[in-house]
């Protein structure tokens, strides 16, 4: 009897890690693959790469560009720089690093590319496995998570981070326009107030914040898709998880990483 | 060189699904070039035997012994090492939908580093020109007709060279004015043209005529 309870408690969480880092399989696939194909001059990898980068990344671009721009301008024109100045100086520069670009940015670039791509690629490989394309591949020697997984998780983990400083550069620029028309902040003296209070950790951090979300927004969809069983229900299922995981690990996160750099300050 | 050498041994294979007996200390050799024909009432034990080969399905006791690999002793990774060896053909829907007929084609060779890139290339040009395949290289997975998409099937399954080729009811699914095209294609072009002396071929197909007239061994699977 306590045989048999041990042996399900172990298999249980033996399950549960392999669950947990089976998706990490992916990033070496991804490197080899592309090493080979630049070795033996095919184009086959990169081929897949390049398309999924044009989707996540550049496709993703105006929509960046109105959130950035449109969040920039907000905050400026919510904020009650008039009344509140919590004793800093230069307090435009400094709204702008602590709220934008530190915690905004990475965030809403998540979301987005949650709303974009991730939907999108679990329903994608959901429907493929329903379909059998999935137990197609295995059949013919290739590993799923080769040929549909690992050129996307690549693919988010170069583009998440250059869609972030795009959304980041936008927001700042509104700020400033708006900065300018609303409170006669010349542009010169907003730009100098922002590269005043940001350095070079807000910007390492920036990175990491974003390269983590890429991947783990990637990976989770990937898993989701490759992982649902042959019924049609599993497509809503599948992408309701994904989207709600992605954004449950992207904010704790967020939030572990912004307490454990700034919090003791 | 073609050998007396067993590509595929099954060594008192017993497989029981679904609370089935589908075969019960199966014994068996498949030699280098040869031919082999499964034949019997029942297709989805005709298609079972072939997912043994290929590990998909996993005995229940005894060993199945591909290209002299113990297939349960084998990892994920191995298996699709294995099985790149391998061209198999579905009965039908074998093709991922959403990319192209040349793409689908190429598949098998795409992530094979073993093969050389000029090799399938110039192996791809001879396939579409021989299965009459060239009006249809742009067209997408779903939208052929039955017969293309049994020739893209076979023509997939033998872009990469491979050491043992699977074909899965090749004569299912068409009309019947197809079928004798499909024959000609495995019995004359795919021997003459495309496989290697050692390569050995297992066909399941409910047509004993045909299986009597080309194969080498016949496996008649109802009386295993």
């Amino acid at each position: 009897m306590i045989n048999k309870l041990m042996y399900k408690i172990g298999g249980g969480i033996s399950t549960f890690i392999e669950g947990i880092f089976a998706p990490l399989n992916i990033l070496p696939y991804a490197v080899s693959a592309l090493v080979r194909d630049k070795r033996e001059v095919r184009k086959t990898y990169s081929m897949l790469f390049y398309k999924e980068v044009f989707n996540v990344g550049v496709k993703a671009l105006p929509l960046s560009l109105v959130m950035g721009l449109s969040i920039g301008a907000l905050s400026v024109i919510l904020f009650p720089f008039e009344t509140i100045s919590f004793g800093i100086d230069n307090i435009y520069g400094s709204m702008y690093v602590n709220l934008l670009f530190r915690e905004t940015a990475p965030l809403i670039t998540s979301l987005i590319v949650i709303i974009r791509s991730s939907i999108g690629i679990t329903i994608e490989l959901t429907q493929m496995s329903i379909d059998g394309e999935i137990d197609t591949l295995e059949i013919i020697g290739i590993n799923p998570i080769q040929y549909l997984g690992s050129f996307r998780v690549f693919a988010g983990f170069l583009s998440v981070p250059i869609l972030t400083i795009y959304f980041a550069f936008f927001s700042l620029i509104s700020g400033m326009l708006v900065t300018y028309s609303l409170y006669n902040i010349p542009m010169n003296v907003y730009i100098a107030e922002t590269l005043d209070v940001m350095n070079l950790k807000d910007f390492i951090i920036l990175i990491i914040k974003t390269v983590f979300g890429g991947f783990t927004i990637f990976i989770i969809a990937i898993h989701n898709g490759l992982t649902a069983a042959k019924d049609r229900s599993m497509v809503a299922s599948k992408t309701i998880k994904s989207i709600i995981s992605s954004i449950f690990i992207i904010i704790i996160v967020n939030l572990l990483i912004t307490v454990s750099f700034y919090a003791s300050r | 060189m073609r050998q007396d050498k067993a590509t595929i041994k099954f060594e008192n294979v017993t497989l029981d699904f679904e609370k089935e007996n589908k075969f019960i200390n199966l014994n068996l050799d498949i030699l280098q070039g040869e031919k082999v024909f499964v034949t019997g009432q029942n297709d989805k034990n005709r298609t079972t035997l072939l997912y043994l080969i290929l590990g998909v399905a996993k005995p229940s006791s005894g060993r199945v012994i591909v290209l002299d690999k113990n297939l349960k002793t084998l990892n994920k990774i191995k298996l699709f090492e294995i099985r790149k060896k391998i061209g198999y053909a579905h009965p039908q829907r074998g093709l991922l939908r959403n990319i192209t007929v040349e793409e689908n084609i190429l598949l098998p060779a795409r992530f094979n580093y073993s093969i050389n890139y000029d090799f399938y290339k110039a192996r791809y040009e001879k396939i579409i020109q021989k299965f009459d395949l060239s009006k249809y290289t742009d067209k997408l997975g779903w939208r052929l007709e039955n017969i293309i998409e049994k020739r893209t099937l076979i023509a997939r399954s033998i872009i990469h060279d491979p050491d043992i080729l699977l074909l899965d009811e090749p004569t299912t699914y068409i009309e019947e004015k197809d079928k004798a095209e499909i024959k000609y294609l495995i019995d004359d072009v795919l021997p003459k043209e495309f496989l290697k002396e050692t390569c050995s071929t297992i066909i399941t197909t409910e047509d004993d005529d045909w299986a009597k007239l080309s194969a080498d061994k016949n496996i008649d699977i109802n009386t295993k």
